[in-house]
């Protein structure tokens, strides 16, 4: 069963196409990778899909639905949610108040039933920090709850912002570039959690650069370069596709 | 370890709130005259209006230069309701109320998609309009010579006519505003707002929706500006627009910023610092300086603000909870080094306190 459908997908900034007439599917627990060298478009399709950026044209389909130019927030309250190569923790809060936020659009209660109190806000609210402890014991975290989000070192950071991103109970979730940062340990437990989003109900959309963690965990990669699909297929056809291969020329990928 | 540590912390804020209950209950006996007093009901009106500043602000990260005006449609909404159409104090302040929130709610949504200086800039715009409104409108709101004989707040008869039955009434309210704050900010909408200010991003792509919130906040903190007008125009019982003008906005402000944006207990702090300050100026620039204006004290002002931003960029609650820290000799990087995992030594020395809550 198809979860994300993307068809022709374009989007250009000035006389530059980033995203070029893009296909690609996801389907319900798979995980897919976008590899391609910088520039390739990984980042700005991860924007389309995720409501950051409108496309310029195509379509993006979400469990059939038509998600391409939704703003963000809509999006990922039909469960679809990233993380950021670029880390978006919100510093100014402790470790699971961050993983509360991403359980956000599990709760019901607004503001002025929050301020005074009505009955239901305090279970839904303990309700919350549950999902949020669970998402913070999935990545290794569940210790520094209470610690202020930004004295995390950079790795934990990343981790963190899995956490947060899989308390929204994501039936999709986008991760740009998780490893990044980490070592060779890291990396090799996040290889593995990663591979255990699937049972939980979460597709994976995966761009990484670490090339020997995206082989490992993906069922499929699509290959991007100029902003165009350049290939597609299990790690192994992609290992042996003579394109991809010229793509990366000079580079010792795989 | 971490779990007592939590309790006991629960248990002595708990206790520095009894503590703070009873000062209260037991301030207006030891007061030796009204005059004092008085400056307490002010403080206690200030920090209404400044809590809700503050949530704005300091949790949402939403400025708003204009606020006075909140405050002046409450006082005005009271005042003529209750002289001129002769409604009860408490009905016309909700009604005043309800009428603020409306206008804030129209601001807010053409408003709030801009972003801060922008956005600084057309809160400005907006009160300055509203204040001219107060102005000129000579036959509603009496312009700017203003218009008197406001009742005495009274509910069910109850007149609140005195310096110490206002005082209970007042610091009634600012408890009722510090406790929807406290229980606001820690709850989903509360943290949602937090992470806008954090990363509007990110928060997006948790499902959070911006701008509906943000326009949220701002009505609520429009509310908390009218509700402290109706207690002011019923306090003074006669009301101008100049209280309610940009400056009266800047010295909100001001208030917010020394008591510390991010925090609840903070603007009374920091109202009560500002108009201690100002009483003193008065009382002590005219001794010092003959030929100094009246403009004097907005020096001092200005001076203050400075020297709050540059060595307590969190205002007093923050800066002294900072302190506080520090002599404990660093909560984070001591503790977690000695009971964390040995993974998890690499941390940062940091803890400059910018913890909070």
């Amino acid at each position: 069963m198809i979860i994300l459908e993307v068809t022709g997908l374009s989007k250009h900034f000035g006389g530059v196409t980033a995203v070029n007439s893009v296909d690609f599917h996801v389907s319900r627990g798979e995980i897919v990778s976008i590899i391609g060298p910088n520039g390739a478009g990984k980042t700005t399709l991860f924007n389309l899909i995720s409501g950051v950026a409108g496309p310029d044209s195509g379509s993006i389909k979400y469990n059939g639905e038509e998600i391409g130019g939704m703003p963000p927030d809509r999006i990922a309250v039909l469960g679809v949610t990233r993380t950021f190569q670029n880390l978006q923790i919100f510093r100014n809060m402790t470790v699971v108040e961050n993983v509360m936020v991403g359980a956000h659009r599990l709760g019901r209660k607004g503001l002025l039933q929050a301020g005074v109190r009505w009955p239901g806000v305090a279970s839904e609210e303990s309700f919350i920090y549950g999902r949020a402890i669970a998402a913070l014991e999935l990545v290794g975290l569940g210790e520094k709850k209470d610690m202020p989000a930004e004295i995390l070192p950079y790795g934990e950071q990343r981790l963190l912002e899995i956490a947060r991103a899989m308390a929204l109970e994501p039936d999709l979730i986008l991760l740009d570039e998780p490893a990044a940062g980490m070592n060779q340990g890291e990396t090799n437990g996040l290889g593995e959690l990663i591979s255990r989003f699937p049972e939980m109900g979460t597709s994976v959309l995966l761009v990484e650069h670490n090339m020997e963690m995206v082989m490992a965990v993906s069922h499929r990669i699509v290959v991007l370069d100029h902003g165009s699909k350049l290939a597609e297929g299990t790690p192994l056809e992609i290992q042996q596709d003579s394109r991809v291969i010229s793509a990366y020329l000079g580079e010792e990928v795989f | 370890m971490i779990q007592s540590g939590l309790l006991s912390k629960k248990v002595a804020r708990y206790l520095l709130f009894l503590i703070f209950i009873a000062i209260l209950g037991t301030l207006p006996l030891l007061m030796p005259n009204t005059y004092y007093l008085g400056n307490i009901v002010l403080i206690g009106i200030y920090s209404i209006m400044v809590i809700g500043l503050c949530l704005l602000m300091g949790y949402a990260g939403q400025v708003s230069l204009g606020h006075a005006a909140f405050y002046g449609l409450g006082a005005y909404g009271s005042g003529l309701l209750t002289v001129n159409w002769g409604w009860q104090p408490l009905p016309a302040m909700l009604a005043a109320a309800l009428i603020t929130a409306l206008v804030a709610f129209l601001i807010g949504i053409s408003t709030l998609k801009l972003k801060e200086h922008y956005l600084a800039l057309a809160t400005l715009g907006s009160g300055v309009i509203i204040y001219i409104f107060f102005n000129e409108q000579v036959n509603l709101t009496g312009g700017p010579s203003g218009f008197s004989g406001i009742p005495y707040f009274s509910i069910a008869g109850w007149e609140f006519g005195s310096e110490i039955r206002y005082y209970y009434l007042v610091w009634f309210f600012v408890l009722l505003a510090v406790a929807f704050a406290r229980n606001l900010v820690n709850s989903r909408i509360g943290r949602a707002l937090r992470a806008l200010h954090g990363s509007e991003l990110a928060a997006a792509c948790m499902g959070v929706p911006a701008y509906k919130y943000k326009v949220q906040i701002f009505v609520l903190s429009a509310v908390y500006g009218s509700i402290a007008g109706s207690l002011y125009a019923h306090y003074v019982t006669f009301i101008s627009p100049s209280p309610f003008g940009f400056q009266a906005s800047v010295e909100f402000v001001l208030m917010a910023a020394i008591g510390g944006l991010a925090s609840i207990w903070g603007p009374i702090l920091g109202v009560a610092a500002v108009l201690t300050l100002t009483e003193l100026l008065r009382a002590l620039v005219p001794v010092l300086i003959p030929t100094a204006g009246g403009e004097f004290e907005i020096i001092f002002f200005g001076l203050i603000l400075v020297a709050v931003m540059i060595f307590m960029p969190e205002g007093l609650t923050g800066g002294i909870k900072n302190r506080w820290a520090k002599r404990k000799s660093g909560y984070y990087s001591g503790k977690e080094q000695a009971e964390g995992p040995a993974r998890n030594v690499a941390l940062p020395p940091a803890a400059d306190g910018r913890a909070a809550e």
